[in-house]
């Protein structure tokens, strides 16, 4: 290579190449970073996790592979299909968010005497901590502590055992989710009530809309861009299901209020078998991959139209 | 909304209202007073209820046993570092997907927002194993890129739809006048960005001051903020309630307080910029 070749390039090309390209390079680079971290802490350790499904695995010996064992073990547990089942209906009843989120904003939405502070009063179980929510639940369901039993006991309602019953700790979790849950759907939608064009419900009024007809014909429509954000947040808060059940039950009592990431967590750290937690993680996964394709389809549908 | 409603009504309204905040509301205000109880008032059966005697003690046991402000600090760090992060990545990002689209870009970003639904459960193994290899775990810089890392998708989301409000036809006028594209972000973008930029700050302290998934999971002592402070009193010492209400208040304090006075960009921010 002599410097005489090089040099007409170096003073011309790159700079004349830059400015013509500039418009759809810039763009590119400036996504560089956030794919790049992306790919190594997101992408690759979701293919790691796969992987590592297929091998057994105590985290300091080295692995073995066992092939599709993990997963044959795993359908057979019980454990495994107590927590789909617990997982479906964390899923379903965060499901109610937007729906009670709905019902609270259209009553809110009007002008009472100190609405502002109400507001901020409904707005607080949003901004602490799930941590927080699960201690605060769990004292007041305990059944020898609790304000419940205190409060049944002045109806002479019999003490319950709600969060140590079998049947009932699932719900009583559930509920303590669905406190924040509530309050932000709510948010949402009286921010989004707040804003909606006011002469198309007066509109709608005058041509004789009322109650229900008025609600799903006018309002709702209106107020799609809150029911996508309330679904997505529903959503995600359901699968933060692990810190409720860690800080409440911690899965108990005999697994009855596990959910398959506190499962992955207990087989992997406190049983040592990371390839049996990965397994129950890829499960996980291959459950929420369809949610989600269900999810973008049918956003992409509604955006093509 | 535009109707007019009679006296007796709005008295209904407005009880109901009201009893509907204090309802929602009174978890928090019930952990509150008791950490202001004796364990003894605490315990009382039928439950006192502002008639106690009241005491700041639970608060400094609470600081002696366990420090409560190494724990605040490394809050402080750990949703600041995150955010900070978050910022110098998210920007550029959603503002290429802002002003630069291209047909895919709309899916391209809720591919990205439904990454967020993904558990963060089926990455925890590799990422475990990652950080005991690079020695991350436990520490400052770990925790704050796995923060980061998990709200990226919503600041993008965010800070794109806050950016997409802003007018085309200034950036044309600014190219017209012959500003390059590192011109046009600093003296035109950036000044009309920063309320949303605002916003999504806000949110991201928030959302990852409470984060606790990675927190529990990824720290120890070193680097283990608030929510670790509260877990690690709800386990062993766990009939103290007095003292487990002093400590939930401390670690909600700085939150609910930073909500109060920014509720309004917080909402906006909550609402993803999505609902106006």
């Amino acid at each position: 290579m002599s410097i005489t070749s090089l040099k007409p390039l170096n003073l011309t090309f790159p700079d004349t190449w830059w400015r013509r390209n500039q418009m759809w390079v810039t763009p590119l680079l400036l996504l560089l970073p956030a794919a790049v971290v992306f790919t190594i802490f997101v992408i690759i350790p979701i293919f790691q996790s796969i992987t590592l499904s297929f091998y057994d695995w105590d985290g300091i010996n080295p692995k073995k592979w066992v092939g599709f064992s993990n997963y044959t073990e795993l359908f057979g547990d019980e454990v495994f299909w107590k927590a789909i089942f617990n997982n479906i209906w964390w899923l379903f009843a965060f499901m109610l968010g937007p729906v009670f989120g709905l019902a609270l904003a259209l009553f809110l939405n009007q002008n009472v005497r100190g609405i502002r502070l109400a507001k901020s009063l409904f707005f607080f179980p949003f901004v602490i901590s799930q941590v927080v929510v699960g201690l605060v639940f769990g004292w007041f369901f305990n059944s020898q502590f609790g304000l419940l039993n205190e409060l049944l006991s002045h109806f002479g309602v019999e003490p319950l055992a709600l969060i140590e019953g079998e049947n009932t700790a699932t719900f009583v979790v559930i509920l303590a989710g669905l406190w924040p849950q509530v309050s932000y759907c709510m948010i949402l939608y009286l921010t989004g009530l707040t804003a909606m064009n006011g002469e198309v419900i007066e509109a709608a009024r005058m041509d004789g809309a009322k109650g229900w007809n008025l609600l799903w014909h006018i309002i709702l429509p209106q107020l799609r861009p809150a029911t996508f954000i309330a679904v997505v947040v529903s959503v995600v808060g359901a699968l933060r299901s692990f810190d409720l059940v860690s800080i409440m039950t911690l899965g108990g009592p005999y697994n009855s209020s596990t959910v398959l990431a506190y499962m992955m967590y207990e087989q992997t750290f406190l049983n040592f078998r990371y390839g049996y937690g990965a397994a129950i993680a890829t499960v996980l996964f291959i459950i929420m991959d369809v949610y989600i394709a269900f999810f973008l389809y049918s956003m992409l549908k509604r955006e093509a139209r | 909304m535009a109707r007019r409603a009679t006296f007796s009504r709005r008295v209904t309204m407005t009880a109901i209202t009201w009893v509907l905040a204090f309802a929602i509301f009174f978890p928090i205000l019930w952990m509150i007073q008791t950490s202001f109880k004796s364990e003894l008032d605490a315990f009382a059966l039928p439950p006192k209820f502002f008639n106690f005697h009241w005491t700041t003690e639970n608060y400094s046991v609470v600081q002696d046993r366990s420090d409560y402000f190494r724990f605040a600090l490394n809050s402080i760090i750990l949703s600041g570092g995150a955010t900070l992060l978050g910022l110098l990545v998210g920007i550029p990002a959603a503002w290429s997907m802002a002003f630069a689209p291209t047909k895919n870009t709309k899916q391209v970003l809720l591919w990205m927002l439904s990454t967020k639904m993904m558990p963060a459960t089926g990455v925890l193994i590799p990422i475990y194993v990652l950080y005991q290899w690079l020695g991350w775990f436990d520490t400052h810089i770990g925790l704050i890129i796995i923060l980061f890392l998990g709200n990226l998708p919503i600041m993008i989301w965010m800070l794109y739809t806050y950016f997409k409000e802003i007018p085309g036809e200034i950036l044309e006028a600014a190219r017209m006048d012959g500003a390059t594209r590192w011109k046009e972000i600093v003296y035109v973008l950036a000044p009309m960005a920063v309320p949303g930029i605002a916003s999504t700050v806000l949110l991201n302290v928030i959302l990852s001051w409470n984060e606790a998934f990675w927190t529990l999971n990824l720290t120890t002592t070193t680097a283990a903020p608030l929510t670790a402070f509260i877990a690690s009193y709800s386990s062993p010492e766990g009939l103290f309630w007095a003292k487990l209400s002093a400590a939930s208040t401390l670690a909600v304090a700085p939150i609910l307080i930073l909500g109060w006075f920014s509720q309004k960009q917080l909402v906006r921010g909550l609402t993803f910029g999505a609902v106006k």
